[in-house]
């Protein structure tokens, strides 16, 4: 496991020595979070997962000098994730409304029809995106922050840029909307 | 069951779930952008060394370290001290840069 002072050192390598070696050590630290938050986030879709990773991870290499080690790195790389994500949100929306397009979820239904030819492990991988996509996208992005990464509401507050109130009511409202989800459909047996 | 407990047991999969690399690593070192002061660094590096290595041939620099370890040789009896301290202490540089390279190496591999 990589520790904390570690990663300011491999930071500061790559920061000041332009080491790329360095930045592979950190790049295969931190690719399993990075990716399940964004596996989470696009419901499923890997090569959309897989770019949007990618694109955090070279920011993150082109910023590196403003990572001032107050909090960890996986926080810090996270925000740069979420900001991703937001931007990405924000041009599909763009794109809809010039095409007029009312697919919402593109990768849902992609992730549907997978599941339904699939074993119990992707069966029950198709429920949880199918459940996640009963949020907005806020509470999708708070929820799995929270329930699959474990952070707590301050640092998911810091890595959204959000006051710790929004996150708890988006918290709050998601885990509510999906246990109604989920007891209407016998995951409470 | 509590709607807590009902949500942690049904993302519990997606907590465990494994993310292999599959070259994930290496397409997004692909991806970085090449850094201009590094190649400049390298070339200039290049550059001097190729120079120093065309001055040695050319300035026939291996008669002056020739008579550098002759002058050493000499000077073990002239000076009175013992070839052993020598050896024990070319022994002792030559492990400390060993380990030095060795320790780089494992780093390289992790």
């Amino acid at each position: 496991m990589v520790g904390r002072l570690t990663d300011i050192s491999l930071a500061t390598q790559v920061a000041v020595l332009h080491s790329r070696r360095a930045f592979d050590l950190l790049v295969r630290e931190y690719q399993p979070p990075v990716r399940r938050f964004f596996l989470g986030q696009t419901l499923g879709n890997a090569a959309l997962c897989d770019d949007l990773s990618q694109d955090t991870f070279v920011k993150a290499y082109m910023h590196i000098s403003q990572y001032r080690g107050t909090s960890s790195f996986l926080t810090w790389l996270m925000r740069i994730a979420y900001n991703v994500w937001y931007d990405h949100c924000r041009d599909e929306q763009r794109r809809r409304r010039h095409e007029q397009s009312t697919d919402a979820f593109p990768a849902l239904e992609s992730m549907a029809s997978a599941g339904q030819s699939s074993t119990a492990a992707s069966q029950l991988s198709a429920d949880i995106y199918t459940a996640l996509a009963q949020l907005k996208e806020e509470e999708r992005t708070c929820v799995t922050l929270q329930l699959v990464e474990g952070y707590s509401i301050n640092e998911i507050a810091e890595m959204i840029g959000m006051p710790t109130g929004t996150v708890k009511s988006h918290l709050k409202r998601g885990k509510e909307k999906l246990a109604v989800y989920l007891r209407k459909n016998g995951y409470d047996r | 069951m509590t709607d807590n407990e009902m949500l942690e047991r049904f993302f519990q999969p997606m907590k465990e779930m494994e993310v292999e690399d599959n070259g994930f690593a290496d397409r997004v070192m692909r991806q970085l952008p090449r850094n201009n002061v590094q190649w400049a660094s390298r070339l200039w590096t290049a550059a001097c060394l190729l120079v120093a290595g065309v001055l040695f041939v050319v300035l026939h620099g291996w008669e002056s370290v020739l008579c550098g370890i002759v002058m050493m040789l000499n000077n073990f009896e002239t000076l009175k001290i013992h070839l052993l301290l020598y050896v024990v202490t070319a022994g002792v540089l030559g492990i400390m840069a060993l380990s030095d390279l060795m320790g780089r190496e494992r780093r390289r591999a992790f």
